[in-house]
């Protein structure tokens, strides 16, 4: 609830005209007179976005229903009843034989509520509120949780990165098992690519995880999540910075992802989270601790020393190729004095002739430009085709298999780092965690073909 | 928030009829007058399958396909959120209470990811709007002005968002009966749930292909005074949305829950009414459940309980004959006999407690509860439980209730077999959503066949609590030009049709049947404009009963305009007798079937005229030939002797002449001669 609360809340125009001069008000328990009937219940706050020609009643069957504001005659309030949501808190049991783990909250869905009658979204975040929630968190480990900010996910951006990554290296000096961001997953990956090469030398896991399914719905991931991302957390071997969301789309077990090699790839499966040119650490589950599915991995030692590189450069842009772009999208970054850009080419890393100008005019001129691909799997190779080479020539710099999201967050840590071109090259073609693999293996680009017979068996004998 | 359920029954207990474990047992007592003295209530919650193309939030086709294997599974859990006032609803406790893991099946030609929670829904469906709208103007409803999605929470696992997407749409309507208004309280646009395959302990699984259809759902207020005012008004109400056109037909597209109630308990919904024939003997069952459990109260008020002592225990289960199980124990002091109470013809008390133990404790395996005054073959045998209560030192006045399953199970099971116990002090008879035992469910799990149908525990009557707004949904507006074109195109009310078919003459089953199909009460209505020289009796009459002939005698499938209206056109022309209609009509079908290739068109306009109605001077002169023809021979008894020559002119000229003519000019000549 705001402060001062506005009684004809998300009302505007002829709505709340008719409010204001019936003396009625948002949360009135009333009674409304319209040319066919009564109706009575509760006003409600009306969404700003929806037209201003229906007033929001909620009656007692809990239905809500919209009445045009020309048919009503008048309205009695017999009561006035404002709603306020508090999530019902229970002290988060403290147990010394378990590990601590710190929750640190952008934002998102993992861990809020819904204001049921406006829509907005209450955060439930302290340990009593997730308690409360999730008791089954405490049988996983102790929790500390602080609030950093409340944006959503495409709201996250350098100032958050820095942000979180000085509190998780503060964290870290005070000890903790391990650490969990809750975030929103749609820039989920970005910021697992900035805190892996932002917090280098883990001696604990650093665990991002969000949620699909909003956890104010009944069948939401993100009890599910928490818990798997408490147990890879409090109890994983795994110290480095990883990704916990669902591995298929059934409450089976989610997969810990490398920050660098995850991306989102569906835009509402619960499942979307998917490792790219590469496989997957490690299963977990919410009853046990994260089983690996390889050995090539960074283990949990709280001696090693934490080494924390916050720095960002802003001035930096990844460019999507198209067929026909034109030479004057590059310009105007170069005109607006990016630092560096990242492209995702076509194919092995291309670019049409068109570019060839502006992008020497870039590398000429100090900007940094590195290729990767759109096809996202596979390697920039640019020695394979002319075109490839003739970019080279120019000063474009493939980035191999980095994935492009990685690379734009990269650059931008490189070109914070140092002023040195040749310095941002080396950090750049130098991987921190697994963001440039030397090899693909035969299964790190699987996408199945839904309709062979043969995948469609497999659909069939493996859960969803 | 103060919610007051709407369907309250204000009356008190009633005490001065005969018991209610009397009455169970002879249904020949259950009589309208019977249950109006107990002030029963009884409203209806009637879910009707709209017909559209798709579904109501996503794309697929709303096509049932029982019996398409699934194509992929999905295995789920449901967790129980909080309401908006920061508690728990009810039901929603005790669904997780049960710790299902869910499974659905997907079907791949009618599920997507929408039906997988996997992906946000879609607009509403306008078709299914337009049509629902329809229907809940032909119930006198008032139109909302601006439909608001929510989310209604079932936690059961039926549908996998863990919600219901549902909208009222109309409010506050009536249809008439018997004379007076039955109340429609709301009417709302919802997607249907799954179907359910299967349900073993800890695991249930659905099928999908069902989910999302869009369903109606009427409620009425109380307004049936007995159980069979209840039957008839779910007819009613049956008839009216058939008589759209616009909702599905067939298995499960359609089901009614009954709401009961009596003077001094509470309404208990009943759940899964597949047929009206149940309704009735469903509801006196049920009505007669509350008595008996309000006469149950006074009972354990008389024993001075006032409230409930009781013990619990866990024990050994292989010392007592199960292996690998545990035995819970319940000790209900002063309770003794009270778990033989009857409370419905074929249930007593222990029977109650059976219900909320296999539902929420999850145990499969029946009895699930045991007592000393089972009958049936499973029973224990009395030594053991003598040898229980020495041991456990029970006294004389206690009961005892035994149960047996896993260890976590049993103790869930323990506590709600006491909660139930509970209840039957403070509320008599609990808030519940009911099942009806009926069909494939007479049977019990014991191989037992009950005797008719009765009612077991489903879940907690869930409250209000558990609607909230669907965020992933904008409203949509209903603009007044928008209704004022649907209201338009509505055919006329199905009572008024009925009044007007009865009035023309129809036969009881002519005007049931054109008041509520659609096709053929559209088609009767154009033949009677179009022929106002045609007895509508016939119009009709040939429309439902003669169609209804001809299709079980396999000639004629269906009556359509195609082949009505040429042959009305030449009744009323004179061209074609009255009584020649179903002659014709089963002459057109036979040699359809024998030739299906035959030019539909070209053979009516030639079994037309092979009818065609002979000149009256050429059938005077046909009736004289056949007269003379006919002078000595064939009987001489005047009826015999009209049918025989009425045998003979037919032989000459067929059917093309009316028969009502045919007598009246062989009376005439029988006369002369």
């Amino acid at each position: 609830m705001t402060d001062t609360p506005d009684p004809y809340k998300g009302y505007r125009g002829r709505g709340r005209e008719l409010l204001k001069r019936l003396g009625a008000r948002v949360w009135s328990d009333c009674t409304i007179t319209t040319d066919t009937g009564e109706f009575s219940g509760i006003i409600l706050p009306r969404s700003e976005q929806a037209d201003d020609r229906h007033i929001v009643l909620k009656m007692n069957t809990g239905y809500n229903i919209g009445i045009a504001v020309e048919r009503i005659q008048s309205i009695v309030e017999h009561d006035y009843k404002e709603a306020h949501y508090k999530i019902p808190e229970q002290e988060f049991p403290f147990d010394p034989a378990k590990p601590n783990v710190t929750l640190l909250g952008t934002g998102g869905t993992i861990a809020s509520r819904l204001d049921y009658r406006t829509g907005a979204v209450i955060p439930a975040f302290s340990p009593g509120e997730l308690y409360g929630a999730c008791p089954e968190l405490a049988d996983i480990c102790n929790l500390e949780t602080k609030k950093l900010f409340g944006v959503f996910s495409e709201n996250m951006g350098p100032e958050q990165y820095l942000i979180t990554a000085r509190e998780i290296a503060k964290q870290i000096e005070n000890g903790v098992a391990g650490i969990i961001i809750g975030h929103g997953t749609d820039t989920l990956h970005h910021t697992a690519a900035a805190m892996s090469y932002m917090l280098q030398d883990l001696p604990v896991p650093v665990i991002l995880v969000g949620s699909q399914r909003s956890s104010d719905r009944p069948s939401s991931d993100a009890a599910f999540n928490l818990q798997c991302a408490a147990q890879s957390a409090a109890h994983g071997e795994l110290a480095e910075v990883l990704v916990c969301m669902f591995g298929p789309t059934s409450d089976r077990y989610n997969l810990l992802h490398r920050g660098t090699r995850v991306r989102k790839m569906h835009s509402s499966y619960r499942s979307t989270f998917r490792t790219l040119g590469d496989t997957p650490l490690a299963t977990v589950t919410p009853e046990a601790p994260p089983e690996p599915l390889r050995r090539d991995f960074t283990r949990r030692d709280p001696e090693r020393k934490l080494n924390l590189y916050d720095v960002f450069e802003e001035r930096v842009a990844i460019v999507y190729y198209y067929p026909n772009m034109q030479p004057d999208i590059i310009e105007s970054l170069i005109d607006n004095g990016y630092k560096g850009i990242v492209i995702a080419g076509t194919g092995l890393g291309h670019v049409n002739k068109p570019l060839y100008e502006p992008l020497r005019k870039a590398c000429e001129s100090g900007v940094q430009v590195y290729m990767t691909v759109q096809t996202l799997w596979g390697y920039a190779q640019m020695y394979v085709y002319d075109t490839g080479r003739d970019l080279m020539e120019l000063g474009v710099v493939p980035l191999a298999n980095m994935l492009p999201e990685a690379a734009y967050i990269k650059l931008g840590w490189a070109l914070g780092m140092s002023d040195d071109a040749e310095r941002v090259k080396e950090l750049m073609l130098t991987p921190v965690n697994g963001e440039i693999t030397e090899r693909e293996q035969y299964n790190a680009y699987v996408v199945l073909q839904g309709g062979l017979p043969e995948v469609d068996a497999f659909l069939h004998d493996h859960w969803r | 928030m103060n919610r007051p359920d709407p369907h309250t029954n204000p009356h008190p207990q009633v005490r001065d009829l005969a018991l209610a474990r009397e009455l169970i047992v002879h249904p020949e007592s259950w009589t309208p007058e019977l249950f109006r003295k107990m002030h029963f209530m009884g409203g209806l919650e009637i879910h009707q399958q709209v017909a559209t193309r798709r579904k109501l939030f996503c794309r697929c086709p709303a096509v049932p396909m029982p019996h398409e294997p699934a194509a992929a599974r999905v295995y789920r859990h449901m967790r129980p959120t909080l309401s908006e006032m920061g508690t728990y609803d009810g039901t929603a406790l005790m669904e997780f209470k049960t710790k299902k893991n869910v499974i659905y099946e997907l079907i791949d030609p009618v599920s997507c990811t929408y039906e997988m929670d996997d992906t946000p829904p879609f607009l509403i469906d306008e078709e299914a709007l337009r049509k629902s709208l329809a229907i809940a103007l032909m119930m006198n409803c008032k139109i909302i002005d601006e439909l608001h999605v929510a989310r209604k929470q079932y936690l059961d696992g039926s549908i996998p968002t863990g919600f219901q997407r549902t909208a009222i749409i109309g409010l506050d309507g009536w249809i008439p009966y018997r004379g007076r208004r039955i109340r429609i309280r709301q009417i709302s646009l919802e997607e249907d749930s799954c179907r359910e395959v299967n349900d073993v302990g800890h695991e249930i699984t659905f099928r999908t292909d069902r989910l999302g259809f869009p369903l109606l759902e009427v409620v009425t207020e109380p307004d049936a005074r007995d159980p069979w005012e209840l039957a008839g008004i779910c007819r009613l109400l049956g008839d009216i949305m058939r008589s759209s056109g616009m909702v599905r037909r067939g298995m499960g597209a359609s089901r009614q829950d009954v709401n009961v109630s009596i003077g001094g308990s509470t309404r208990i919904e009943n759940k899964g009414v597949s047929r009206y024939g149940y309704i009735p003997r469903l509801t006196c069952v049920e009505a007669l459940r509350h008595k008996a459990l309000l006469e149950l109260r006074d009972e354990l008020r008389g024993r001075g309980l006032n409230s409930i002592e009781a013990e619990r225990h866990v024990l050994d289960g292989a010392e007592l004959g199960f292996a690998k199980r545990s035995v819970g124990l319940a000790v209900l002091r002063g309770w003794r006999g009270l778990l033989d109470w009857r409370t419905q013809p074929d249930f007593h008390f222990v029977d109650e407690l059976r219900g909320v133990v296999r539902v929420v404790a999850c145990l499969d395996r029946f009895p699930y509860v045991y007592c000393e005054h089972d009958r049936a073959d499973w029973a224990l045998p009395t030594e053991r439980w003598s040898e229980l209560r020495r041991r456990m030192n029970v006294g004389d006045d206690d009961e005892l209730a035994l149960v047996v399953g896993p260890e976590n199970d049993v103790a869930t099971a323990l506590d709600e077999i006491i909660d139930r116990c509970t209840q039957a002090l403070t509320e008599a008879v609990p808030k519940q959503t009911r099942q009806a035992l009926a069909d494939e469910r007479l049977t019990r799990p014991d191989g037992r066949r009950l005797s008719g149908v009765q009612t077991d525990f489903e879940r907690v009557l869930p409250g209000a609590d558990r609607m909230y707004p669907d965020t992933d949904h904008p409203p949509r507006a209903v603009s007044r030009d928008e209704l004022g074109r649907i209201d338009d195109a509505l055919p006329e009310p199905l009572w008024e049709r009925r009044s007007a078919y009865r009035a023309a003459g129809l036969p009881v089953d002519v005007v049931r049947t054109l008041s509520r199909e659609r096709r053929p009460a559209e088609l009767f209505e154009e033949l009677v404009t179009e022929c106002p020289g045609v007895d509508p009796v016939l119009i009709g009459v040939t429309l439902v009963q003669t169609a209804r002939h001809l299709r079980r005698e396999g000639l004629l499938a269906d009556i359509g305009p195609e082949l009505a209206r040429p042959v009305f056109a030449a009744v009323e022309a004179g061209l074609l007798a009255a009584d020649a209609v179903p002659r014709l009509l089963a002459e057109y079908g036979a040699r359809l079937r024998g030739e299906p290739g035959l030019d539909h068109g070209a053979l009516i306009e030639e079994i037309l005229e092979d009818y065609r109605r002979l000149p009256d001077d050429e059938l005077r002169g046909v009736v004289s030939q056949v007269h003379r023809a006919a002078d000595g021979e064939g009987p001489r008894e005047p009826d015999k002797r009209g049918r025989y020559l009425m045998g003979r002119v037919r032989e000459r000229i067929g059917w093309r002449a009316p028969g009502r003519k045919l007598e009246e000019l062989l009376a005439a000549g029988l006369a002369k001669a």
